[in-house]
């Protein structure tokens, strides 16, 4: 019998060094976020959905700016996984260095990252993000992560390896260069996304609850440095859906900024920075948003270029 | 819960460490404590149906042990029969006769009493109630003693290795080793884990990886070819013996780990060189089960028939098969194609043995090589019924495949990969089928070539497995 757990135990051993090193390699190809939760706890972050997760490039910021607890690191999911509540909070808490004192948080907010979603129950305490990572991750900063690799084992995607379209850097940010390239493919996303958003827009509703919660998440990134709320720039089209949804959205942002000093930039306008689909950016446009975010947050802090 | 969910792996190794931790007189308690633990977890509510089949059969079989009159016997017997089966016809097969009455009460325009009614089906009742039944049986004909220990007949009809689906094992063979548990011997643990390391092979990378494409197909059969119909059929039967045959294996080699021997339920069925020989190879514990108990009777009944008394008897035994499959007319003419397969078989058995032995063909490789690829074909081709979810759907893939033809849809990402590892599992039984005890991976004599093949699989598993918990047979 010890003869078999010995051999048991080297199995286990070889498997465990063999996945390492295929994740230490590859990891940012099978799997969107493995890369996040092996990164040490940061001082300055990004936070919000795929729009941050794509559009905004930590390595531009860290080049454009300055004066802050840098580098700063993407921290955004997706729509699904990281709308503003007490469970993305926690999340961003144990991913906060604890002696930060002067670092940047840019939270980007839209009105679905704030809204109730059919699957919660909110006087319950049921959330339709539970179960997804960040929030079922114990273990923020590991590496390697097992408990992520057991835990979001269904969300490796193991044959993305051959392809390489996209990759998850190690400042976070998320590249897809599986992105469309004719004008068909490009209509075709982008009315896929006016249909979801519109679905949404009858499902959804903006939520009390998650307003609370991002303020509470401002108030608790306030005492680490400072805090800019960003609304990223989408379509015409998705704009328009969004402010029919929800119709003060932007000033219960500016009045969140002006109660907690912080900042709220605003790029609904932005329509020189084109989305392919309707709603996220390519690598190069995310680059000159980039630029021109650290352009407007400098902007309103002179002193800090 | 099911053998690829999270929750199992953490279930698995914590039974089986308390398992043999405990004293000897507890173990079995203790294994069907874990058993319905396994099986309520799925739906609480599921508890109460091997619960209420236990206790039918436990009083009476041994009702049945001590009449003496014959009558009576019989009486009892079948009234249990009755009452175990009676949850079965009702879950599987009522809302399908309902949805019948419904259909025809509507379409001549009388109002029907009943709601189309839809029951979420236990999983796996086929396979546990037929178990019962074998016992029942087993017990009338006085080839079992009916068992006195209630918790060992639980344990027997919800043993949590065979409680979804099967395999369908028999009470002469399980209850005795219920009754002297096996101590802890490493051999069994690590022949176990073997076995359940190549049913996850065949279950997650081949199964389910070639039932992207077929499923894709068959969401839409409209949407496709003839030629990408003959793939689907091609691939279907590997991805069916992939899935039962891989979850048997992960079933096989749990009960193993514990110390349990349970019958193999599949044994290279794709180089049988003929349809009766692919079924002793494919799902044996039911075809064996439908042997015992129902076509060796009906044969023994029509024996005056002669031949036709065989095939009357083929035919009722594979009509009832194919019902155990499901209440659907496809289900039906599945089963007695299956029957035709097997008459004809019958009635051509004596001239085609002598054509073998007159024409030297039968060590002939090609010769060998078109039976078997003959019996691939037909059961491939009917098993288009296995797959279509209603006549209208299987008889279009029919006119399709005989009539539509051009390029194929090829999912080639998917395909390749599934092609790739079916390669590998028909290499294997390749091996074991022409070569056996030769060129051995898992128990070759070398403990670098055993350990490396085992990381390999688990790494294959690891890397190409399709994440589902779905289970063909579930459905069952």
């Amino acid at each position: 019998m010890k003869k078999l757990l010995l051999k048991l135990a080297l199995f286990a051993f070889a498997v465990f060094v063999l996945l390492t090193i295929f994740l230490e390699y590859n990891g940012r190809y099978v799997d969107s976020f493995y890369g996040k939760f092996t990164v040490a706890p940061q001082r300055s972050m990004i936070f919000g959905d795929s729009k941050s997760l794509m559009g905004i490039q930590p390595s531009v910021m860290n080049r454009n700016l300055n004066g802050y607890e840098f580098p700063i690191y993407n921290y955004s999911f997706t729509v699904a996984q990281a709308p503003y509540g007490e469970l993305y909070r926690q999340s961003i808490e144990k991913k906060l260095a604890p002696e930060t004192k002067n670092g940047l948080f840019i939270l980007s907010v839209s009105p679905w990252s704030i809204s109730e979603r059919p699957k919660d129950n909110v006087s319950k305490g049921i959330f339709s993000e539970a179960g997804w990572p960040p929030h079922n991750m114990h273990f923020a900063s590991l590496h390697p992560n097992p408990e992520y690799v057991v835990k979001n084992f269904k969300n490796f995607h193991f044959k993305a390896v051959f392809r390489r379209v996209s990759q998850l850097h190690d400042d976070g940010w998320f590249e897809d260069s599986n992105v469309p390239t004719t004008q068909r493919e490009k209509d075709e996303l982008m009315r896929h996304h006016e249909e979801m958003f519109a679905k949404q827009a009858a499902e959804w509703k903006p939520s009390a609850y998650r307003l609370s919660e991002l303020k509470k998440t401002v108030a608790m990134l306030k005492a680490h440095g400072r805090v800019i709320l960003l609304r990223m720039p989408s379509d015409a089209a998705i704009t328009k859906i969004e402010k029919a949804y929800w119709k003060d959205f932007d000033a219960e942002m500016r009045k969140i900024a002006a109660e907690s000093a912080s900042a709220y930039i605003d790029y609904t306008k932005g329509y020189q920075f084109p989305t392919y689909d309707g709603v996220h950016f390519d690598t190069k446009t995310g680059a000159e948003f980039t630029k021109s975010l650290c352009d407007s947050i400098a902007a309103r802090n002179p002193n800090r270029k | 819960m099911t053998f690829n969910s999270l929750h199992f792996f953490i279930f698995f190794p914590l039974v089986c460490l308390f398992y043999y931790l405990i004293p000897m007189r507890f173990r079995v308690y203790f294994l069907l404590l874990a058993s319905y633990y396994f099986y309520m977890n799925l739906l609480p509510v599921f508890g109460l149906l091997t619960a209420g089949i236990t206790l039918s059969c436990f009083f009476f079989t041994r009702w049945i042990e001590k009449q003496q009159n014959e009558r009576k016997r019989s009486r009892l017997m079948w009234a249990n029969i009755v009452l175990i089966a009676s949850p079965l016809l009702f879950f599987k097969y009522f809302p399908a006769v309902n949805h019948l009455f419904f259909s025809l009460f509507e379409n001549a325009g009388i109002r029907y009493p009943l709601p189309e009614i839809s029951l979420l089906l236990p999983v796996g009742i086929s396979f546990y109630t037929f178990m019962a039944i074998g016992y029942t049986i087993d017990v009338f004909n006085e080839e079992v003693e009916a068992e006195n220990n209630i918790g060992i007949l639980a344990l027997y009809i919800s043993f949590f290795p065979m409680v979804l689906s099967g395999p369908i094992e028999r009470a002469g063979n399980m209850l005795p080793q219920f009754h002297s548990p096996e101590k802890l011997k490493a051999d069994n643990i690590s022949k176990g884990l073997k076995l359940m390391l190549w049913g996850y092979f065949m279950k997650l990378v081949v199964a389910d990886r070639l039932g992207i494409y077929i499923d894709e197909v068959y969401a839409d059969v409209s949407k496709y070819n003839g030629t990408t119909l003959w793939i689907t059929t091609f691939f279907y039967p590997f991805q069916v013996y992939g899935d039962l045959g891989g979850y048997s294996l992960i079933a096989i080699g749990t009960a193993k780990a514990l110390g349990y021997d349970v019958m193999h339920n599949f044994r290279r069925p794709f180089f049988a060189v003929s349809i009766s020989e692919f079924w002793r190879r494919w799902h044996i514990s039911l075809i064996t089960w439908i042997t015992d108990y129902i076509y060796t009777p009906l044969a023994y009944t029509f024996r005056r028939f002669g031949k036709w008394g065989i095939a009357i008897a083929l035919m009722l035994a594979f009509l009832i098969s194919g019902l155990w499959h499901g209440a659907a007319i496809t289900f039906v003419v599945w089963g007695l194609i299956q029957g035709i397969f097997l008459s004809v078989e019958a009635f051509t058995a004596r001239s085609r043995a002598q054509f073998r032995a007159g024409s030297k063909l039968a060590k002939n490789f090609v010769f060998l090589f078109a039976c078997t690829f003959l019996t691939f074909f037909l059961f491939a081709v009917s098993q288009i019924f296995g797959r279509a979810k209603d006549m209208h759907e299987a008889l279009s893939v029919f006119k399709k495949m005989g009539l539509q033809h051009g390029m194929p849809y090829l999912n080639v990402s998917e395909l390749s990969l599934g092609v790739l590892f079916l390669g590998v599992l028909l290499l294997s039984d390749f091996r074991d089928e022409y070569f056996p005890g030769k060129f051995k991976l898992f128990d070759n004599r070398h403990f670098v070539v055993r350990f490396a093949s085992y990381l390999t699989i688990f790494l294959c598993i690891v890397f190409f497995a399709v994440v589902s918990d779905q289970f063909i047979y579930f459905k069952f």
